[in-house]
């Protein structure tokens, strides 16, 4: 579960902190142009660098710096609890004049306080972990060291640290998109989840016992359900196909003729069953109301938030009355911005005085920290 | 899914945004089936909860058996 996240000079995110400490799930709202769907390409950072991108210039553009601001650092903060272990990630980048790319300031991490590795510039320097001697090397500026430096097993703080980011759930799902093809597995699906065939795979590869989870929240939701199948179709490949079937007979679906909502619905399922088998997850879920028939919004935000109350967090985004009602004033974050020309900033809603019923000042635009 | 109608369920018709926010609490009870709660936009006060009861509720229940 995130404790901290603070984010300085990227984009709207100056001087940023996200109040999430201790809440297992939690909405950002705000009007077009706030700053939510940036929070989430903040964490996308640092999950694209556990999953092994360390070039900066694949991380990081010049025109992500805050208003173009070259003179002043670029910082990413993460502080994590798992297992009851305290996690603290630092990255800071620069740009100085003549570059063409940003490089590494700063970057470190912290177990329960204690260093794991530190870097200044180019000089690595990796904390004595017993026996063996403390170690230093140095590494192009121009790259993450993450991950690069090496864990030593499973158990290493390292391994659990780089694995828990590396598998983050960040989704803005294009169930358009979506084919339910596959060629590999992965427990790691992209942000559009075009890869969800991959992602379906990987999971019950995995866990198999991963299936009654999935098989239970859809029946639920899809009550005609009788089963979902992989088949392959070529030599290396697979191709989900859902059954439908009640008393009159039944019907065999190719994944992709699901309709937009349903395809949802299909994430939803591959989300819970990801943070009860190889959780706990985090979710970022930008707009999880989308594509989805006004009745089934409440339940289906509600089925995502008793999931994740056991283990787990969930952050999700939305302008959705349906989904904004499925959360109270504690875990509802406004994001707000003066102007183009001003940063972010947060507030719970708890914080901010609404006149009247909620859901008609925020459609009047009223709602402002 | 939505509430399924044709089964028994309840509809919950919050007088105001703090009623609104006790179902919610109520509905994320791990021992509570939330497909067959529906909590409804709010009334906005206990004459407007009365009157949308009336109007759009007592017709809707008097043809259910249960």
């Amino acid at each position: 579960m995130i404790r901290r996240l603070y984010v300085h000079n990227f984009r709207c995110l100056e001087n940023f902190e996200l109040p999430v400490s201790g809440l297992s799930s939690v909405l950002l709202i705000g009007k077009n142009g706030s700053g939510k769907t940036t929070v989430g390409l903040a964490l996308e950072l640092f999950q694209k660098i556990a999953r092994g991108t360390n070039r900066i210039g694949d991380l990081l553009k010049p025109k992500d710096l805050s208003r173009g601001r070259m003179d002043v650092p670029v910082r990413f903060e993460i502080e994590v609890e798992l297992e009851a272990r305290i996690y603290e990630y630092v990255i800071a980048f620069e740009f100085p004049a003549g570059f063409k790319e940003l490089r590494v300031l700063e970057e470190r991490l912290a177990v329960d306080h204690k260093p794991v590795y530190s870097r200044n510039g180019a000089q690595v320097h990796l904390a004595k972990a017993g026996p063996e001697q403390e170690a230093k090397f140095l590494i192009d500026w121009h790259m993450v060291a993450l991950p690069i430096v090496q864990e030593q097993s499973p158990t290493d703080p390292l391994f659990i640290f780089k694995h828990w980011l590396a598998r983050m759930l960040i989704l803005r799902p294009m169930p358009g998109l979506i084919a339910g093809d596959s060629n590999e597995e992965t427990l790691e699906p992209n942000v559009q989840v075009t890869d969800f065939g991959a992602w379906f795979s990987g999971l019950l590869a995995y866990a198999p016992a991963a299936y009654a989870k999935i098989d239970e929240y859809l029946k639920r939701v899809m009550p005609d359900l009788k089963d979902i199948t992989n088949p392959p179709v070529g030599k290396d490949s697979r191709s989900l196909v859902v059954q439908f079937s009640n008393g009159q007979g039944s019907l065999r679906v190719p994944f992709e003729d699901l309709s937009d909502g349903e395809k949802c619905f299909m994430i939803c399922a591959l989300v819970l069953a990801s943070n009860l088998h190889y959780g706990p997850v985090l979710c970022f879920w930008d707009e999880p109301g989308n594509y989805l028939a006004l009745p089934e919004v409440g339940h289906f935000v509600l089925a995502l938030r008793k999931a994740f109350q056991s283990g787990g967090q969930l952050i999700a985004t939305s302008h959705n009355p349906e989904a904004i009602r499925g959360f109270s004033d504690e875990n509802t974050l406004v994001l707000h911005r003066k102007s183009h020309l001003e940063p972010t900033i947060v507030r719970t809603l708890k914080e901010v005085s609404v006149n009247g019923d909620f859901i008609s000042a925020l459609i009047r635009g009223d709602v402002e920290p | 899914m939505s509430v399924n109608r044709y089964k028994p369920h309840v509809l919950v018709l919050p007088e105001d945004d703090a009623n609104r926010q006790l179902a919610t609490g109520f509905l994320l009870h791990s021992s509570l089936s939330h497909q067959q709660v529906h909590a409804l936009p709010v009334a906005g006060g206990w004459t407007k909860t009365l009157d949308c009861l009336k109007s759009d509720h007592v017709n809707a229940m008097a043809t259910y058996a249960k």
